[in-house]
């Protein structure tokens, strides 16, 4: 069992998005950074789909009541075992009786990953424990954490001492942290999103395409795991509104107003407002980090291109998985 | 009442107008081919949807039809979008079978105030219609409706088409709380809403069914619904069950 002492902000459990979800117009969910989720559950010995706690505005103590790995990554936030301080992107080994404790972070959008070694007991949906509280309401949703609540648990037996050790060389994994390095936190402006524009693209005439790959945007304060709204120049579309069509993981809708959004893992699964393009994978893992009001621009892209980074990341993962395993 | 239920021998293969590649793991297929009519397009996309639901190829990861468009999801882990697009474009439509697992749903509906929670507005209707209530409900009873797509939430079916006559504006002042079983209208189009939100359809009556739980009342792209009256006491009678 794992116990929720204490929490803040908001929490829950997630692991790789649902599947054959959206037919049934469920969101497809999953986590807002897949590359760190998947990290700490390596780290961990854990499958790459296995639930982690996705956690926002950190503010979290948990109480583990069997010896265990955990796994912290994500937006670095201080965190300790019974006060001592651990580092993140390390496999840290638990006692039986000590607290994990987060301390409140600097931002309440960025996510803070916390693998466990082992399996969350929770009802399934698509195969997945995932919930949208938007679709199951938030006294419903089983993956969310209370304060208070505790959570049954299938601990893994690992020899401990073996992978006590282990951790992620950020040299040597470069492109496994690049979506982080980049963050509001060390840079003025954090660099460019990819897009792909395509769906009503040809519907912009060239100076709102010009205006939108040109100009500077911020993500607002109204963002949450449905969708990121931007400030930044209105762009006007010729089509105002239109049947209404699936809406693809990354999807920029542009609104009646000229503002856009960008639509992530809980959003709905069709909608009636033109779409400019899609901002590619990797960009959306990195959007995790973008706090309110830090500048980027949009960097159309080819999706041959988007893809190529994407199998990079894989890639990357597999030498991974072995350079852990050999450890 | 209308058939809904296509006769794939007559309808010529290929109806895609357009395959548009989203981004590095969605394709979409467009059905706005001019010749067809909505139903034809809808037709179309379930079809397709069906193709490769019942294949189901490795790389297939999800689907999301919705009246002449079709977005497909696949791991690009596996494949890039030009080995979806050769997929889709060999796709031989005749050989889907009629069986599509369309179903047919009859839904019991109450056009009288149940409650106070229950806020109907069918007076307004017939006024601004210049109906009465008895020819609302026949305009209503004596169409089957198609669901065109499945969204905003899970279970709520935009079904189409309702009479002329009934095409309605959105309320100037949305509801912020639509009581979950209203089945309301909007434009040329009808839902019921499976669970309480906020919402701008006219509200012309309710169904005493769970849509947000009961299974046999899972609506899917293609199916038809239509619907019966019960009165108030049938109505409190059946939500009980």
């Amino acid at each position: 069992m794992i116990s929720i002492k204490h929490l803040t902000l908001f929490a829950h459990f997630v692991d790789g998005c649902r599947h054959f979800s959206q037919m049934s117009a469920f969101s497809s969910a999953g986590p807002l950074d897949a590359i760190s989720h998947r990290m700490v559950n390596a780290l961990v010995g854990n499958s790459k789909n296995e639930a982690c706690i996705e956690c926002f505005g950190g503010g979290l103590t948990i109480v583990f009541d069997h010896d265990c790995l955990i796994a912290l990554g994500g937006w670095e936030t201080p965190a300790f075992i019974n006060e001592k301080p651990i580092k993140y992107y390390q496999t840290i080994s638990v006692q039986k009786g000590q607290e994990l404790c987060l301390q409140n972070s600097d931002s309440v959008t960025a996510p803070i990953y916390v693998a466990i070694s082992g399996s969350v007991q929770l009802p399934k949906k698509f195969n997945s424990v995932d919930c949208v509280i938007r679709e199951e309401g938030k006294n419903l949703a089983s993956s969310v954490l209370a304060e208070g609540q505790d959570f049954a648990f299938n601990y893994h037996n690992f020899p401990q001492k073996q992978f006590a050790t282990r951790s992620i060389d950020q040299t040597e994994f470069s492109i496994l942290f690049e979506h982080l390095a980049y963050s509001a936190r060390q840079f003025k402006q954090v660099g460019d999103v990819d897009v792909h524009l395509t769906y009503q693209a040809s519907s912009f005439d060239a100076k709102q395409l010009l205006r939108f790959l040109s100009s500077p945007y911020q993500v607002s304060k109204q963002s949450d795991r449905m969708g990121i709204r931007l400030n930044g120049p209105a762009i006007l579309c010729n089509k105002q509104s239109l049947t209404s069509q699936g809406i693809a993981y990354g999807s920029i809708q542009i609104t009646g107003e000229g503002q856009a959004i960008i639509l992530r893992n809980d959003r709905q699964t069709i909608g009636g407002y033109p779409v400019i393009g899609c901002v590619s994978w990797i960009s959306m893992q990195r959007l995790a980090y973008f706090n309110p009001d830090t500048p980027f621009r949009f960097n159309a892209v080819s999706i041959e291109c988007a893809r190529q980074k994407r199998l990079l990341i894989e890639s990357a993962f597999e030498r991974l998985h072995k350079t852990l395993d050999s450890a | 009442m209308h058939s809904h239920i296509p006769n794939y021998s007559v309808i010529p293969l290929n109806k895609v107008t357009k395959l548009q590649a989203l981004n590095e793991q969605s394709v979409m297929l467009y059905f706005d081919y001019n010749e067809l009519n909505k139903l034809q397009r809808n037709e179309w996309v379930v079809s397709y949807y069906h193709a490769l639901l019942s294949n189901k190829p490795i790389w297939l990861n999800d689907m999301v039809p919705s009246y002449e468009t079709l977005l497909i999801e696949f791991d690009s882990l596996l494949v890039d979008h030009y080995a979806v697009i050769n997929y889709i474009r060999g796709i031989n439509t005749d050989l889907i079978t009629q069986e599509l697992n369309q179903k047919k749903l009859n839904m019991p509906i109450c056009f009288e105030q149940a409650s106070d929670e229950h806020p109907l507005d069918s007076r307004q209707i017939c006024q601004d219609l210049d109906i009465s209530i008895e020819q609302l409900k026949h305009l209503f009873l004596n169409s089957s409706y198609r669901a065109y797509a499945v969204g905003f939430m899970p279970n709520f079916a935009y079904l189409g088409y309702v009479h002329e006559q009934l095409k309605l504006n959105r309320l100037k002042q949305p509801r912020a709380k639509v009581p979950a079983g209203a089945v309301a209208i909007a434009d040329d189009q009808c839902a019921i809403y499976p669970k309480a939100t906020p919402g701008g359809w006219q509200i012309i009556a309710y169904t005493p069914i769970d849509l947000a739980s009961d299974e046999k009342f899972e609506m899917s792209v293609g199916d038809e619904i239509s619907f019966y009256e019960i009165d108030k006491r049938q109505f409190f009678e059946y939500a009980k069950q």
